[in-house]
């Protein structure tokens, strides 16, 4: 899996944004794209109530949650999202 | 990659291979949705993929037989989470899935394949369009406090 290292997340509704919380916690690049500002907003913000609750359930660690938030971009361009992608989803 | 929801707890992804999908991209993707700790199943493409092509007719079944009066609501969850182990019955994973987005589905397994079998049922077309869409919006077949 050498090969695929900056994954492009294409809409930050209830499955991207989900999508976009697992690649980044199995530190793949991810850029989450949507054409709506506000709903990528709220996206990250879902992202990191998720990834805040796995870490008080001691899932992963607070710094395993920084790194995630770290691998973490957002774009509502796709041409720019997607021009470093290995793989968009 | 199609994922289940929610994406962090389900483990299951379809890999879909199309008609021009070499043996190359699937593997990687197999491999992929491995080092994701997820488990692959690949499928080829049809309407609905595996997992919706067999869940939708039977929660469209479920919402058939709510509306021909054969049980009620709660009698149907209960019959298929006790007697087939489903972690909960049809009617309410509708209401968690969202009406609107099961109508859209069986939209297009009906669509796609052309057969009455995947007929949405006039109850959940009804719901929709009342905007009784499950969890979300607060009712579905069951209420949510909001």
């Amino acid at each position: 899996m050498s090969t695929i290292k900056n994954v492009t997340v294409v809409g930050a509704g209830t499955m991207g944004n989900g999508i976009a919380q697992v690649f980044a916690t199995h530190a793949f690049h991810v850029t989450l794209l949507d054409t709506n500002s506000a709903q990528l907003e709220k996206a990250l913000a879902t992202i990191q109530k998720n990834l805040d609750r796995l870490v008080t359930k001691e899932t992963i660690t607070a710094a395993q949650k920084e790194t995630a938030l770290a691998h973490l971009t957002t774009s509502t361009t796709l041409a720019t999202a997607v021009s470093n992608a290995d793989l968009v989803v | 990659m199609h994922f289940m929801n929610p994406v962090p707890i389900m483990k299951l992804v379809e890999i879909i291979n199309g008609k021009e999908t070499s043996a190359a991209t699937s593997d990687t993707i197999v491999e992929l949705s491995k080092v994701l700790l997820k488990v692959p199943c690949v499928v080829n493409d049809f309407p609905g993929f595996i997992a919706n092509r067999i869940l939708m007719p039977m929660i469209n079944e479920a919402i058939y037989a709510l509306h021909q009066g054969v049980a009620t609501k709660e009698s149907i969850d209960t019959i298929m989470k006790l007697g087939m182990a489903h972690p909960m019955g049809p009617l309410q994973l509708a209401d968690f899935i969202g009406l609107d987005v099961c109508l859209s589905i069986l939209e297009v397994l009906h669509e796609g394949f052309k057969e009455e079998k995947y007929a949405p049922c006039p109850l959940l077309i009804s719901m929709v369009a009342d905007k009784k869409l499950g969890v979300k919006s607060g009712a579905g077949f069951y209420t949510y406090g909001v």
